[in-house]
């Protein structure tokens, strides 16, 4: 049980960096925290797909880790 | 009440609002995620004591006592952003790339980020090592280094992601709101800490000081984040078309503070790294020397901070104002200055000021720094030793930048505003 878990959070993790490095950039960092962020033009369509599949990521991740550790 | 209200009126700010409040939330629940395998409860007797981890504490949000999957918080994404922008002006490729508007920002912003995670690499992996102390006795370390290092990264870019994520649908810098909760989120313990304080036996007098000192800085820091130099520009009589714009006479306004919180954000951030090495190296010398004179309340520390202060006091202000451009805009439009010529002289004209509010307003920002450490040492209550001016600072600061976004967001939306 503890092997499966820590596998799954091994592959969730390392796809999790991935996905959010194939992210444009949004704003520009910490450009102006006593201005206004400049935003960038991004593909839409692109992003919003890859938005879901970071959130399920993120989600498996944080789900496992979490449960790793309270349980373990 | 009633501009509170408007912000739940209009769905576009309400949608904003909630959103942030859902990112910030997931935030909060993944730093009391822990990273299993390490002993938590003598960790936590680690971060009682205080000392040079209690910043990294703070700008984390606690996720660093809890050795959480968010225990490196936004700091490496900080740090590259200082690392890049320093970069900026040194590396003559990147500087091209900073001129080439849109499409050369977005590409320094993606360097950014791969720098982020490539800190936050060298972060984790550092930081394992340094607790390997405190792993239960039955884990192998070799597998546990590869396991937090791994979960590290992954938190660290989640950290990241959620800032952006902010930026974009919600309200404010998705960087700085994401500091602010975390230095929010550790209040209750500086308050329980002085609570402890007071049963021990500290007077209370000491601390209506400490509150009156705290009151007061916060509105300073108010009044000088909004103070402005206004220069009166003089259009000309022009025709555009078939309509006729009279002369008229408006000014510019000159922030005192160009960078905001900016550079408290970046002086603190790099005073702390002399910190991380002496918890993590081995030799003594190194050691023993960071521990009796680079602290909190030391002379050498104090002084480094406000120099850092001043240098990126400087350094922000000439990467955000540029007098040329200044000067080409209001000569495009056809004013000028009133008593200098347009062109060079209005140049060195605005150059001269910008320096002089800079100077100013460097001064002020290592002043409030440095008040919180001497009335602290004054009246000996040490409890709020690490939060000091610069997380009052990102507080009011944060919280300013917020309030004027909403502001403008029911402006455009003719409601009234909070300011």
């Amino acid at each position: 049980m503890k092997i499966a878990l820590i596998t799954i959070e091994f592959i969730a993790s390392l796809a999790l960096v991935v996905a959010i490095l194939l992210h444009s950039a949004k704003g520009e960092g910490l450009g102006a925290i006593g201005g206004e962020a400049r935003l960038f033009r991004s593909n839409k369509g692109l992003e919003s797909g890859l938005n879901k599949i970071t959130g399920a990521l993120a989600a498996i991740f944080l789900l496992t880790a979490g449960i790793l550790g309270v349980f373990f | 009440m009633n501009y509170f209200f408007s912000i739940f009126r209009l769905q576009d700010l309400r949608k904003k609002v909630f959103f942030t409040l859902f990112i910030v939330f997931l935030y909060r629940l993944g730093t009391h995620i822990p990273i299993s395998g390490i002993d938590l409860a003598s960790l936590e007797r680690l971060f009682s004591q205080g000392g040079v981890l209690g910043f990294f504490n703070l700008f984390s949000g606690g996720g660093l006592s809890r050795f959480s999957v968010f225990a490196l918080g936004v700091l490496p994404y900080i740090n590259a952003s200082i690392i890049i922008q320093l970069l900026t002006i040194i590396w003559p490729q990147l500087k091209e790339l900073s001129e080439e508007g849109e499409f050369g920002r977005k590409k320094i912003s993606q360097y950014t980020r791969y720098l982020a995670i490539t800190i936050a690499f060298v972060q984790a992996t550092v930081m394992t090592i340094g607790f390997r102390d405190f792993l239960y006795p039955d884990t192998s370390f070799l597998f546990f280094l590869f396991y937090s290092v791994l979960g590290l990264v992954a938190g660290a870019s989640l950290v990241m992601w959620f800032g952006e994520l902010i930026t974009e649908f919600g309200i404010g810098n998705g960087a700085s709101v994401l500091i602010f909760v975390g230095i929010i989120a550790q209040m209750p313990n500086y308050i329980h800490n002085t609570y402890t304080l007071i049963q021990g036996g500290v007077s209370l007098l000491g601390v209506f000081v400490l509150v009156v000192v705290f009151l007061m800085i916060i509105v300073s820091i108010i009044v000088v984040q909004e103070a402005q130099r206004k220069i009166s520009v003089q259009y000309a009589k022009r025709i555009v078309g078939r309509k006729l714009y009279t002369g008229k006479s408006t000014y510019i306004p000159l922030r005192l503070i160009q960078g905001g919180v900016m550079p408290i954000i970046f002086a603190s951030a790099v005073l702390q790294f002399p910190l991380m090495i002496s918890h993590y190296t081995q030799i003594e010398g190194v050691k023993n020397f960071f521990s009796i004179y680079y602290r909190y309340d030391g002379f050498l520390y104090n002084f480094v901070f406000c120099l850092l202060i001043f240098f990126f006091t400087y350094f922000y202000t000439a990467i955000t104002f540029n007098p040329q451009e200044l000067s080409d805009n209001i000569k495009k439009y056809g004013g000028f200055i009133m008593g200098v010529r347009p062109g060079k002289s209005t140049v060195e004209y605005l150059e001269a000021i910008i320096t002089r509010l800079t100077l100013v307003g460097a001064i002020f920002l290592s002043f409030l720094a440095l008040v919180p450490i001497v009335t602290a040492n004054l009246t000996k209550i040490t409890s709020f030793m690490g939060l000091g001016g610069t997380a009052l600072l990102i507080i009011v600061g944060v919280t300013l930048d917020l309030l004027r976004q909403i502001d403008s967001l029911l402006v455009s939306k003719k409601y009234e505003g909070f300011l």
